[in-house]
């Protein structure tokens, strides 16, 4: 399950979380989900490799699917 | 590098992290930012996988990306094609290891809602279905869900 702030991930039948935005504060992420979930294992997303960023610029390079996204 | 993530950016490339080496990867309908997550995947990464998306096409190579991920443009450049029964007699006898599907609310035990908010019989919104997740969600080997929103009235107990 990926939103804008998190990544979770299935683990003992519920989710739990795999890492987190970094740009938010991992208590941020339990404010926002109505759901209890365990966060014992979750470390902040690993940036975007080089390759990603390239990848996703040819994808949308004009940005419309970005503009697209609201949160 | 520096993390400065953008909800688009964020979605699509860990949407993109997913996919497994060797693995069959298919994205549906309404769900544009798997469909470009599977083609950021074969931009970005080594590995080979194989990517099948709901308009039909197999390994597509699109010269222009499309709004919808049912648009016949994410089909250009395939050497074959999938009509649905096809892809969903595929998943069922498990041969999808990865389906991207859309969800309104997803719970604490991963099971989406994607029929109703509020009471089944007088509901206070009506949403468009699970399409073809009924079938593929307990078939797949794996799901992959995303939400643009992330709120307690997305990720719900």
């Amino acid at each position: 399950m990926v939103t804008p702030i998190a990544v979770f991930q299935k683990k003992d039948g519920r989710l739990a979380l795999e890492s987190w935005n970094p740009q938010v504060e991992r208590d941020e992420v339990v404010e926002r989900t109505g759901f209890k979930f365990d966060a014992s294992a979750a470390q902040p997303t690993a940036p975007m490799t080089g390759r990603e960023r390239d990848a996703l610029e040819s994808l949308d390079p004009s940005g419309e699917f970005a503009a697209e996204v609201r949160t | 590098m520096s993390n400065n993530w953008t909800p688009f950016s964020y979605i699509v490339t860990n949407l993109a992290r997913q996919i497994r080496p060797g693995e069959l990867a298919f994205s549906g309908v309404n769900s544009t930012l798997p469909m470009l997550a599977c083609l950021l995947a074969k931009r970005a990464y080594d590995f080979h996988y194989t990517y099948l998306n709901v308009a039909g096409g197999v390994e597509p190579v699109p010269m222009k990306i499309p709004h919808s991920s049912s648009d016949p443009a994410i089909v250009r450049g395939s050497p074959a094609i999938f009509a649905n029964e096809d892809f969903y007699d595929l998943c069922a006898r498990g041969g999808l290891d990865l389906v991207f599907l859309g969800c309104a609310q997803v719970d604490g035990r991963g099971r989406t809602n994607v029929s109703v908010i509020g009471d089944w019989h007088n509901p206070k919104v009506r949403l468009p279905g699970g399409g073809g997740a009924a079938v593929m969600m307990p078939t797949a080997g794996r799901v992959a869900t995303w939400r643009t929103e992330h709120s307690p009235r997305a990720l719900v107990e």
